[in-house]
């Protein structure tokens, strides 16, 4: 199993949150933010603007794709969309997530105190 | 990203919006939401904004970091749609191709033999003409071109009073006879002042080269070698510095060998030897002349200031002569001619014809092509509008079909470079040696650019009337047809007629230039050399002139060596007459000498008439050749050293001094003081030179009572009924009998030595031909071509006409008619053409204007009856309609 490093995935926990955003279906930005916002109960208060380039790389990467349409207030807006390759990538991001963070967890929970050097 | 989005592609291409629009629009809406959700909530609109920016962050940042994302995405994006494109195309044009073989092969191989003769004749033009001369600053070269007599004297005189140029060299032909102790041979070289190899600013491969002092008088028995004589008798020892080698029966020490390279004034040069330059000699200095002055211009001095200080100082140099006054017209003009140009001066109009023959016949091709394409675009009109209306769009179509062009030239071209490797190496093993610089012609980078650049422009050239066409084709008006019938079937006719009347017109403009160098060929050809050729073998002789050459007894030996020479020659079995002459017709350069006439000019310090030709000779040589005695008597076997000096002269000759008199009996002498010499007889005018020669002012003289500067070498000329290879090896035996020290060199038939003076005129004159005879074939299948396609346009009329009563005989005329017609356009215009252009070959033609008319004519009646074969075929086959059937088909 790779192993991935605390920084990387600090940088990849916005990628796993927008990817699992547009799971459930085609948003665009505000909505991905809103629907961020709700769920987490306003605990993760990330810069909204963070989100974007983000959001456009991952398409560069081709997980997710673009469309121009229009949003429920009838305004003209970006629309993301997980593409196949974003749908996989979502899956093993969020294995990689619970084994770090139950790796954390361990440590936290530890009780034996590390041997003098 | 493996799949598109095509409306969102087809949305972005039609409006054409920039990624930062895109991301401006985005980031918008973001704080749009954010904004109205505040003001729902009882903002204030100021206080809205702001809250929104807060929970977004630095705006100015992020939209600067989304441009950069997109802008590089999108040039990739288009970048990969370029290339996909171009990939969709070649495959499209390599299907479309592999669907239509037979318009495929026919187009390639056009192509290939048309680009194969362009790439060969530039390879020559590259070498010989654009290439630089691998000389350091080989542009500040120049040869001095001037009336004077090229002697060691001038050559200090134009060192000492000319300041334009930083080194002068004299270069002098010399022929010598080369022993290395295992063989002696015959070799052609140059004698030159030492400082012309640093001139040229080329150092020797091997060895040193001569020293300042080589051509001081006795310093300069050093030679030094070529790279293909060294690695031809040496088998290119390394050692060889210092060796010792004899050189017209002198000890000479090998100073170097040259680099491969290196082919000074041409290919044939084998060695260069040190120019004696002996002020003290005033004969020497005076008047031994034939050299060629190879000068480098001082930096930044122009040709044109060097020619100006050259008029003002050379003619000048007439009084510094010691021996005689060599006339008002001495040094008149004199110029200094780029090196390049004097070196390739007689092949330049020629290689120049040549060059724009083979571009004609490229012309012709790809109009023959681009109508082969045209009757194409009617076969595929229906897939042209299918792609029309899938909105492929015109632009598309048009790239789509040029691609398929170009790919076909390429095709073509890289065929056509495999064609010029042997077209090159033909050229140069079908030219003489001594044209210069043949060594370096070969299929380089320069021309294989030359070559890529042409094969593009002529997959434009033939693809874009096509192209076009297809784009119109298939555009709105096609699409409305998709069902059935054919579009624009006049347009189309008359379009292909055009281009195949201006195919034609291109065909007769190069039929007539073959025509014209042809009659010229033929002209010189038929050109009588005054002399009978046949049954004649001609030889060069070469004894040493250490031993046989120079005055006393040497003289008495060279005599002794040729009667004994020509005694047993005339002893073999069907050998009628032999002699021998020191400058062979058509094979030797010409020996000039200015004449004294008793009586007329006598004065020999005071300009003299000159004699165009002098010839030493044997008794035997008149007989061998058939040059009769006109009038008095010949050279006999008495005229010895010590009878009374004789000579016999020309008609011109005796025409010229003693127009109302008779020449038998006068006295003539030489330009220096000597007893007089009796003219006893009178021979025909004879061509030495060349066919063309018409300077026929000549002397011959018994070859026993030459003067003491004559050199022993002779050919010897021998009339027999004998196969000319016994004569060879006869010849041969004959003179190691006598001394194996002599080399017996270009044995040769005289037919063949006749032969060869033409031979650069042959050569050009076949070339043209062929690229005639090329282009008289496109033009022929252009014809058939679109005749054959009028008849199947026109099929149902031809149905009509046979219905309502037209004969086959009608039908046939009407076809014909037109084809013939297509060519009397075509023959008109290029007649005009022909007319305007030819003139420009004035000094590749003989006894032929440029505007010959029977050649004119028989271009014209040629083509006629070309366009009238061309076109029986389609006749014949639209005489087969049946009326029914096409009706039926309507």
């Amino acid at each position: 199993m790779p192993s991935v490093s605390a920084v990387e995935f600090r940088h990849g926990a916005i990628e796993l949150l927008l990817l699992k955003a547009l799971s459930w279906g085609p948003r665009h930005g505000f909505s991905i933010a809103r629907w961020i916002q709700e769920t987490a109960d306003d605990v993760l208060r990330l810069e909204e603007g963070s989100m974007y380039p983000a959001l456009h790389r991952m398409e560069d990467k081709g997980w997710v794709k673009a469309t121009w349409g229009t949003s429920e207030n009838n305004r003209r807006a970006k629309f993301y969309q997980l593409t196949a390759k974003g749908r996989d990538q979502l899956a093993e991001d969020t294995r990689d997530w619970w084994r770090y963070s139950a790796a954390v967890g361990k440590v936290l929970r530890s009780t034996t105190q590390p041997a003098t050097a | 990203m493996t799949d598109h989005n095509p409306i969102w592609r087809r949305y972005r291409d039609l409006v054409r919006r920039r990624p930062t629009d895109d991301v401006d629009d985005e980031i918008r809406h973001h704080l749009e939401m954010r904004r109205d959700e505040a003001l729902q909530a009882g903002a204030d609109a100021e206080r809205a904004e702001i809250m929104a920016r807060e929970r977004f962050g630095d705006v100015d940042r992020i939209v600067a970091e989304l441009y950069a994302i997109d802008t590089s995405r999108e040039r990739k994006r288009s970048r990969h749609d370029w290339f996909s494109d171009f990939v969709q195309d070649i495959r499209f044009a390599g299907r479309s191709l592999w669907r239509a073989p037979s318009f495929a092969v026919t187009a390639v191989l056009t192509l290939a033999l048309a680009i194969g003769a362009n790439t060969t004749i530039f390879s020559f033009v590259h070498a010989l003409l654009l290439a630089p001369l691998p000389y350091r600053e080989p542009s500040d070269l120049v040869n001095i071109q001037a009336s004077i007599i090229g002697s060691t004297g001038e050559l200090l005189a134009l060192r000492e009073r000319t300041t334009v140029f930083s080194g002068i060299a004299l270069v002098r032909n010399r022929s010598i006879t080369f022993d290395d102790d295992r063989d002696a041979a015959r070799l052609d070289g140059v004698a030159i002042t030492p400082n012309l190899i640093p001139l040229l600013g080329v150092a020797p491969a091997l060895g040193t080269g001569f020293g300042d002092d080589a051509s001081r008088p006795g310093a300069g028995n050093v030679i030094l070698l070529s790279h293909s004589l060294w690695m031809e008798r040496y088998g290119g020892d390394p050692g060889i510095v210092g060796r010792r080698a004899t050189v017209d029966g002198v000890p000479y020490t090998i100073a170097g060998v040259m680099p491969a390279t290196f082919h000074f004034p041409s290919v044939s040069a084998r060695f260069w030897v040190p120019a004696t330059v002996d002020p003290s000699n005033i004969t020497a200095t005076w008047a031994i002349g034939g050299g060629t002055f190879i000068a480098r211009l001082q930096r930044g001095v122009s040709v044109a200031r060097a020619n100006a200080q050259l008029a003002a100082v050379v003619p000048g140099m007439r009084r510094l002569n010691q021996r005689w006054d060599p006339g008002d017209q001495y040094g008149i003009p004199a110029t200094a001619q780029p090196l390049q140009e004097s070196l390739i001066g007689t092949e330049r109009p020629a290689l120049l014809l040549l060059m724009a023959c083979v571009a004609v016949v490229l012309l012709v091709a790809c109009v023959n092509i681009a109508n082969l394409m045209l009757a194409r675009v009617t076969v595929r009109e229906r897939e042209f509008a299918v792609r029309a209306a899938l909105g492929g769009g015109r632009g598309r179509l048009i790239r789509q079909l040029l691609t398929e062009s170009v790919v076909t030239a390429a095709i073509g071209g890289v065929l056509g470079v495999l064609v010029s490797l042997g077209g090159v190496r033909w050229g140069v093993a079908a030219l003489p040696e001594t044209m210069i610089r043949t060594a370096d012609v070969h299929v380089n980078g320069a021309v294989l650019a030359f070559t890529a650049g042409l094969t593009m422009l002529t997959g434009v050239a033939f693809g874009l009337l096509p192209a076009l066409r297809a784009a119109s084709v298939g555009g709105s008006a096609g699409a409305a047809r998709l069902g059935r019938g054919s579009i624009g079937g006049k347009s189309q006719q008359r379009l292909s007629g055009i281009l195949v009347a201006s195919e034609v017109a291109l065909a007769v403009l190069l039929a007539i230039v073959a025509g014209l160098l042809t009659r010229s060929f033929d002209q010189l050809r038929n050109l009588s050399p005054g002399f009978s050729a046949e049954h004649v073998v001609s030889a060069r002789i070469s004894p040493p002139p250490a031993v046989y050459g120079g005055g006393g007894t040497n003289t008495a030996r060279a005599s002794a060596f040729y009667d004994m020479v020509i005694e047993r020659m005339s002893a073999m079995p069907g050998a009628s007459a032999v002699g021998a002459v020191d400058r062979l017709p058509m094979a030797a350069p010409v020996f000039g000498m200015g004449v004294r006439v008793q009586g007329q000019f006598e004065d020999g310090t005071r300009l003299l008439p000159l004699a165009n030709h002098v010839q030493l000779i044997t008794p035997g040589y008149l007989r061998a050749l058939r040059i009769p005695v006109l009038r008095g008597r010949t050279i006999e076997d008495g005229d010895r050293p010590g009878a009374p000096p004789i000579a016999l002269v020309s008609q011109s000759f005796a025409r010229r001094f003693w127009p109302n008199d008779d020449a038998v009996g006068k006295r003539i002498g030489y330009p220096f003081p000597s007893p007089w010499i009796t003219v006893v007889g009178i021979v025909p005018d004879v061509k030495l030179d060349s066919l063309r020669d018409t300077s026929a002012v000549a002397v011959l003289l018994p070859f026993t009572q030459r003067a003491g500067f004559a050199g022993p070498e002779m050919s010897v000329v021998v009339r027999s009924n004998a196969d000319p290879e016994a004569i060879a090896r006869q010849l041969r035996d004959v003179v190691s009998s006598i001394d194996r020290s002599v080399p017996v060199t270009s044995v040769r038939t005289m037919d063949g030595v006749i032969a060869q003076s033409v031979e650069r005129p042959r050569f050009t004159t076949l070339l043209v031909a062929l690229f005639a005879l090329a282009t008289l074939l496109l033009g022929a299948t252009g014809i058939y071509g679109v005749m054959s396609y009028v008849v199947s346009q026109r099929a149902q009329e031809m149905g009509i006409r046979v219905a309502l009563g037209a004969t086959s005989r009608d039908v046939v005329q009407l076809i014909v008619g037109r084809g013939a017609a297509l060519a009397v356009v075509g023959a008109v215009a290029g007649c005009v053409v022909a007319l305007a252009t030819t003139r420009l070959l004035a000094s590749l033609l003989y006894g032929v204007t440029p505007t010959d008319p029977l050649t004119f004519g028989t271009a014209i009646v040629l083509f006629i009856g070309v366009a009238v074969v061309a076109s029986a075929g389609p006749a014949r086959r639209a005489t087969r309609t049946d009326p029914v059937e096409t009706l039926r088909g309507t």
